[in-house]
């Protein structure tokens, strides 16, 4: 049976309760406009693509270096930051000279755009003729001003231990960059971004 | 009244300290982190003998059941190698892999691959999380550290010291109502 006093318990409870309701409530709704307000805003990842000509790394050049140029293009914007990655991926096959020969040789990609230490990946090559894949991830940064062209230069390497196995090493590689742009929750009309391989300078 | 104020306002004042500060950066002021470090025994990898395993073992024991809970628990690994009585010019600059595996069925957690030669060389494996400890009761976990280097044509005896850190986020304040244990076995 319910007493005036119960009665009151529960019509203060459901006060309560409903004031509990609205003050979680507010706090979502602040929290959720203050999460906005502070957080940072970019734009959709433009991507872009390189195919590499596929190169055989040997005892007598373990080591091939090329110069990737990531240029963008801003378009019709002001002055801003981009910011991204550089995808380097690679698939090494192992031709041993004496397949019965024992070793297992590795093979390594690196990627810089010359902030910070290179990044780098390594594989081993257990396996004569078998796909082998390399990724290797680098950050890109750029400041660029409204109708720049802006480029960062990437050196990728790929090299296969060089000492006592016999053999070679195909390379197959591409590169992916993908960029956005802070502050701007959309892309600017005009903006793009390509990737070259920037040639070798003549030895002299 | 009163109590309703004391159960709203942390929550409200929990929120609004998120909105400014945003929520994903340390460890929240409700929680407790605790580190424990673990030196483990030194390996020595010949050509003839290439791999060498070593069990780590993790254990939380909550010290209350009322209170606290594993928000996350994880573990990071660093390896120091030091390749001895060869120079790695002659024969090639050597592979050493590391491998994370679970204990009680060995599947595979986490590996990476590094190639030796550089002055002063350290390796990690960091950020294993150790899934299945969210319950308030006790939590042991165990992995086998498996290394392995590259055999002929490389020579010379490869050392290795590596340590270990478990790091626990609590969902209490008071680091005393959890006890965390980090061994090798």
């Amino acid at each position: 049976m319910r007493t005036p006093e119960s009665h009151h318990i529960h019509a203060s409870d459901r006060w309560h309760s409903k004031l509990r309701h609205w003050a979680v409530k507010c706090s979502l709704l602040i929290a959720a406009v203050g999460s906005i307000a502070t957080s940072p805003v970019s734009s959709p990842s433009f991507v872009s693509q390189f195919q590499g000509t596929p190169f055989v790394l040997t005892h007598e050049t373990p080591k091939v270096s090329r110069t990737l140029v990531v240029s963008i293009s801003m378009g019709e914007i002001e002055h801003t930051e981009n910011d991204g990655w550089l995808t380097l991926e690679g698939t090494a096959r192992w031709r041993p000279a004496n397949p019965s020969a024992p070793g297992q040789p590795w093979v390594m990609a690196r990627a810089s755009s010359g902030e910070g230490e290179p990044r780098s990946a390594a594989a081993v090559l257990d396996t004569a003729d078998a796909p082998v894949p390399l990724q290797v991830m680098e950050s890109l940064h750029v400041n660029c001003k409204t109708g720049d062209v802006c480029e960062i230069p990437v050196t990728v390497e790929f090299e296969f231990q060089n000492g006592g196995i016999e053999g070679t090493v195909e390379l197959e590689w591409s590169a992916t960059s993908s960029m956005e742009i802070w502050n701007d929750d959309e892309l600017p009309q005009g903006y793009s971004v390509t990737i070259t391989e920037r040639a070798e300078e003549p030895t002299p | 009244m009163t109590a309703f104020i004391s159960k709203s306002l942390p929550a409200t004042v929990l929120l609004l300290s998120c909105a400014v500060a945003g929520c994903d950066e340390g460890v929240d002021v409700n929680n407790a982190l605790a580190e424990k470090v673990l030196d483990g025994s030194p390996v020595v990898l010949g050509v003839s003998s290439p791999t060498a395993r070593r069990q780590i073992t993790v254990d939380v024991r909550p010290a209350n059941e009322e209170r606290g809970d594993i928000q996350s628990l994880s573990l990071d690994l660093s390896i120091k190698p030091s390749l001895q009585g060869v120079g790695s010019e002659e024969h090639g600059r050597p592979w050493l892999r590391a491998r994370v595996l679970q204990a009680s069925d060995g599947r595979l957690v986490t590996e990476s691959l590094w190639v030796l030669g550089e002055p002063g060389f350290e390796g990690y494996l960091n950020n294993i999380y150790i899934s299945g400890c969210t319950r308030k009761e006790r939590c042991e976990a165990a992995y086998v550290l498996e290394l392995e280097r590259q055999g002929p044509p490389t020579a010379g005896e490869l050392h290795l010291t590596w340590r270990t850190q478990a790091r626990l986020i609590w969902t209490d304040p008071d680091e005393s109502t959890v006890a965390m244990t980090l061994r090798e076995e």
